[in-house]
């Protein structure tokens, strides 16, 4: 399972996005990805929800205990 | 790589902390904004040698200066606007708690494109475009003119953009759209009144425009010092042209008189996307033109079946004690609030 936080500074708390590859998100709030979204997310972006979002300066991913890749 | 469509690609930008510094679009305050075309490209004049040696065709060129430069047309959306007239030759201003903020922008008289910290500062863009999934990093990109045009009653802006310099961006992260909140036929009106620095518009909203194009030409060019580098130094500005160009029914000469006096007016308009009154409004833009002066009006018979139309062009003076004109947003996105 991973958490999945999107914070645009600039956007008021609980704007909704829409993020490429997750869908949608409020902004400020979190989201669950369970196992078989992350699967499907990592059969079409070639990598897994951290690698994909590491670096990204609005979107945090955290692993969820029990859960992994 | 296979084939892709425009409809895939996308343009992020972000204010940039040094001009001319590129972030790619995983830098905090990065915003995905959606458009209908762009046309930036690299702009390089080669050098070939014209060195006489027993050949009537050129045996060499080498790298020379270059810069950015292209359109970027998009709806204009409240929620973006103020990103790019940032960027732009004019004086910020932010005020409002979010609900909404108000910016308003006036004409400056800097001679070149520049950052200066905080809400009430200009800023430099980097510009990210991914052209299927291929990204292109601009930057030290301003504007360097623009035009709102309503067009199929939607509310169309054009910006001409120049750069210092193209980039390859390292990451080009993850695009986060909002849903489109664009400006139809509904939300648009016009006023004029008597210029002045501060006219009240509290006549009647105008009924005869057809069509509405507010242009401003910064004369912007980007200048290339000798350098170490082959992009552009900065972006100097020339003489700033506002114009106003429509097309009025011709109902009385009394404006055709006004031309040939070279009567000054001034011309109001807004569009409010949230059906809201100005003073309530979260979702607007406002284009004030203080002192206007006809530089163009022509009436004529175009035809037997044709409207006795008056085709229009007005420019927007300076005016002692106020600006010439200034643009209003209204949003609820807080923009520059960091920088």
């Amino acid at each position: 399972m991973y958490k999945v936080t999107f914070r645009h500074p600039a956007f008021p708390y609980g704007k909704q996005f829409g993020l490429t590859g997750i869908g949608a998100v409020e902004n400020g709030k979190s989201i669950l990805i369970d196992e078989d979204a992350a699967r499907r997310f990592k059969a079409m972006f070639g990598k897994t929800l951290d690698e994909f979002f590491e670096g990204h300066g609005h979107v945090q991913v955290e692993i969820q205990k029990g859960g992994g890749h | 790589m296979p084939a892709g469509l425009g409809g895939a690609g996308w343009l992020a930008i972000v204010f940039e902390t040094v001009m001319g510094t590129y972030l790619d679009p995983t830098t905090v305050g990065t915003v995905w904004v959606p458009i209908l075309d762009e046309s930036l490209t690299y702009n390089e004049d080669k050098y070939y040698s014209p060195q006489i040696r027993q050949s009537s065709i050129v045996m060499e060129q080498k790298q020379s200066y270059y810069h950015v430069a292209g359109d970027v047309r998009l709806e204009v959306d409240p929620t973006f606007l103020p990103y790019f007239l940032y960027c732009s030759r004019h004086t910020p201003d932010k005020a409002g708690d979010g609900t909404p903020y108000v910016y308003n922008f006036t004409p400056s008289d800097d001679a070149a494109a520049q950052i200066v910290a905080g809400s009430s500062g200009q800023k430099t863009a980097s510009i990210t475009i991914v052209r299927n999934d291929v990204g292109f990093g601009y930057a030290g990109c301003v504007l360097g003119g623009y035009t709102f045009a309503v067009e199929d009653g939607i509310l169309i802006c054009t910006m001409n953009v120049l750069g210092l310099s193209e980039e390859t961006p390292a990451d080009l992260g993850s695009p986060a759209w909002v849903a489109p909140n664009i400006l139809g036929a509904d939300s648009h009106s016009i006023y004029t009144d008597t210029a002045g620095v501060a006219p009240a518009f509290a006549g009647a909203v105008e009924t005869n425009f057809n069509g509405f194009e507010f242009a401003v030409d910064f004369n912007a060019e980007a200048q290339n010092r000798i350098r170490a580098d082959r992009e552009a130094s900065y972006i100097s500005y020339g003489e700033t042209v506002p114009t106003l160009t429509t097309e009025l029914d011709f109902e009385s000469k009394t404006e055709y008189d006004n031309f040939k006096n070279s009567a000054k007016k001034a011309v109001r308009f807004q569009s409010i996307g949230d059906g809201l009154a100005w003073g309530a409004t979260q979702d607007a833009i406002r284009i004030d033109m203080f002192n206007m002066s006809y530089d163009e009006y022509s009436v004529n018979l175009g035809g037997m079946s044709d409207l006795v139309m008056a085709g229009v062009t007005m420019r927007a003076l300076g005016i002692a004690a106020g600006v010439p004109y200034r643009i209003t947003v209204k949003n609820t996105t807080d923009i520059a609030g960091a920088s």
